[in-house]
């Protein structure tokens, strides 16, 4: 048998769309205090560091929190809860970038995690059921000291 | 080296054997015992799904007429809850459309990987084993059903079964016997919004509540008397790995003598994100026993573990250990694991498709998750009791082993 090591044959689209949350947090953009549709509350700040401002949004599937540079760029947004928030609405003009590279770098199967690596966008995921998260981050945008691991 | 336990069989309902399984398993029999085969050839797999460690069983389904459908290459699931499986296996079974307000019910799932199911909530006639039917809401996996719920993004979900795991599913369906008896549970009673749950207007779908009873549910909790949550049972595997193995995914614990496990330790795991502490390395994460991941997959903090596509590949094999620890309680104990290079098993020329030294990185994924996938469960008996659900072992949630 000849076998095929994880070798994409074809494209997989991730699911690039989910809830209609949070048009305030766009990757990229300028953090709006003013929450819009299906957040159930907001926190602005909830916490801060000399690098970075978070702001924090509880949706009906969790949680989504929004970190912002000294100049109060989006430059990392963290999400946990049941389902991914719609990461349409979240990446912004970094969706069209996502997609594509959904497309070319396709899932691997029997994982819980899966990272996309795009030319201006890096979408992490993973979990299970009931317990599902993920990061979406420009690396361009991330302020000097402050590691990845920080957007949570 | 490990040395063949090698029981002979002997007849229905025998006692499950200690910790640890051997080479062999003794053979196990029983109305509440499916076989469970781990192969991408043969057996309750089917044939051709190029998918290392998948574990898999064959249900049958079926409708208020009687019209029954047996289907194989079930993924049997530990992550998740309740059965899913692809309308195009259904043949002529048609499960009875479940509505909400007078809608059709949809559902929207998302795996840890980003892939997507998406289609009807319908209840169906489960058959697991020789356990009588049992009647539980499933999720009929359709991607022409209604309009995916266009406006909340699953139109790109799975498509059908395939064979090529890059682009399809791979499986038939997805048996969730994991430790919860609802898919979603309350969330999803009282949030419109969180996602998984639709009603559909002729096509038109949107977000809704769903009542717990119609939910997908783990048909596993709806039995009889087998309902406490289930025990997978694989043999041990020789260092390096096979070409496939088997063993059986046996329901009810303690509830026969045939699931009456001994020198096993149970841990009671976070009912809000099953999972119990697990530290590696000088860390602490969220660990869990996944039958439907496919390796140890864990952050990268040993230099030895080089990464090869998303495998470990260290130039040698690395034994490593780390501490289970049970929620809020100090029950512990230490798993001792290897990783072996990905690259050795994976080109051996016996073709191995069954790895118990395979495991991948997480490092910067899995966000402090420690995903015990089946490797680990090779030469163990692992039970998963379900929430609320008590046995000789405790009240669920909980993992034993």
């Amino acid at each position: 048998m000849v076998r095929i090591h994880w070798i994409p044959l074809t494209a997989f689209l991730i699911s690039s769309l989910t809830l209609p949350v949070l048009a305030h947090a766009t990757l990229g953009e300028a953090p709006s205090v003013s929450s819009q549709v299906a957040t159930k509350s907001m926190k602005t700040a909830v916490s801060s560091s000399q690098l970075y401002t978070v702001h924090e949004a509880q949706t009906g599937s969790g949680t989504v929190r929004e970190y912002a540079n000294a100049s109060g760029i989006v430059f990392g947004i963290a999400w946990s809860g049941t389902r991914s928030p719609d990461l349409k609405s979240l990446l912004g003009t970094y969706a069209q970038d996502y997609t594509d590279a959904s497309k070319a770098q396709p899932r691997v199967p029997g994982r819980r995690s899966r990272s996309v690596q795009g030319d201006r966008v890096t979408v992490q995921r993973w979990g299970h059921f009931r317990n599902i998260g993920g990061r979406a981050f420009d690396p361009a945008l991330i302020p000097d000291g402050v590691k990845i691991e920080d957007i949570q | 080296m490990l040395t063949a336990c090698g029981k002979p069989s002997n007849g229905d309902d025998i006692p499950v054997i200690p910790l640890p399984n051997g080479m062999t398993l003794p053979t196990v029999t029983g109305i509440n015992v499916l076989t469970m085969d781990v192969s991408t050839t043969s057996g309750n797999c089917g044939s051709g799904t190029l998918y290392i460690n998948k574990p898999c069983v064959t249900v049958t389904v079926c409708d208020t007429s009687s019209r029954c459908t047996t289907i194989n290459d079930i993924l049997v699931d530990t992550g998740s809850f309740g059965l899913r499986v692809f309308k195009s296996v259904l043949g002529s079974t048609t499960p009875t459309q479940i509505t909400v307000g007078g809608k059709n019910l949809a559902e929207c799932v998302e795996y840890g990987d980003g892939s997507i199911q998406w289609g009807s909530v319908a209840t169906a006639q489960v058959k697991l084993g020789g356990e009588s039917a049992v009647t539980v809401p499933i999720q009929v996996i359709d991607p022409d059903f209604g309009d995916k719920g266009s406006t909340a993004g699953c139109t790109d979900g799975d498509t059908a079964p395939g064979t090529n795991p890059s682009t399809d599913a791979s499986f038939n369906g997805i048996l969730g016997v994991g430790p919860y008896v609802q898919d979603c549970g309350s969330d999803c009673v009282s949030n419109t919004d969180h996602g998984n749950y639709f009603t559909c207007s002729g096509t038109s779908c949107s977000p809704s509540t769903v009542p717990l009873a119609s939910q997908v549910t783990n048909p596993v909790s709806a039995l009889g008397t087998d309902n406490n949550g289930v025990i997978l049972m694989l043999p041990n595997l020789n260092f390096g790995g096979a070409v496939s193995t088997s063993g059986y995914l046996v329901l009810g614990i303690g509830t026969r003598s045939n699931n009456t496990l001994s020198g096993v330790k149970a841990y009671p795991m976070n009912p809000s994100n099953m999972s119990f502490t697990t530290s590696y390395n000088g860390h602490d994460y969220q660990g869990f026993l996944d039958s439907g991941s496919n390796g140890l997959f864990f952050p990268n903090t040993n230099s030895a573990l080089k990464n090869c596509s998303g495998w470990y590949c260290p130039s040698s094999t690395q034994t490593l250990s780390a501490v289970n620890q049970a929620y809020n309680s100090n029950i512990k104990g230490t798993i001792q694991f290897q990783i072996e290079n990905f690259n050795t098993f994976w080109n051996d020329p016996n073709n191995y498709w069954v790895g118990k030294e395979t495991g991948g990185s997480s490092s910067g994924l899995l966000n402090g998750l420690f995903d015990w996938g089946l490797s680990f469960f090779y030469g163990r008996n692992v039970a998963v009791g379900i929430e609320g659900k008590s046995s000789s072992l405790g009240t669920g949630p909980y993992w034993a082993y």
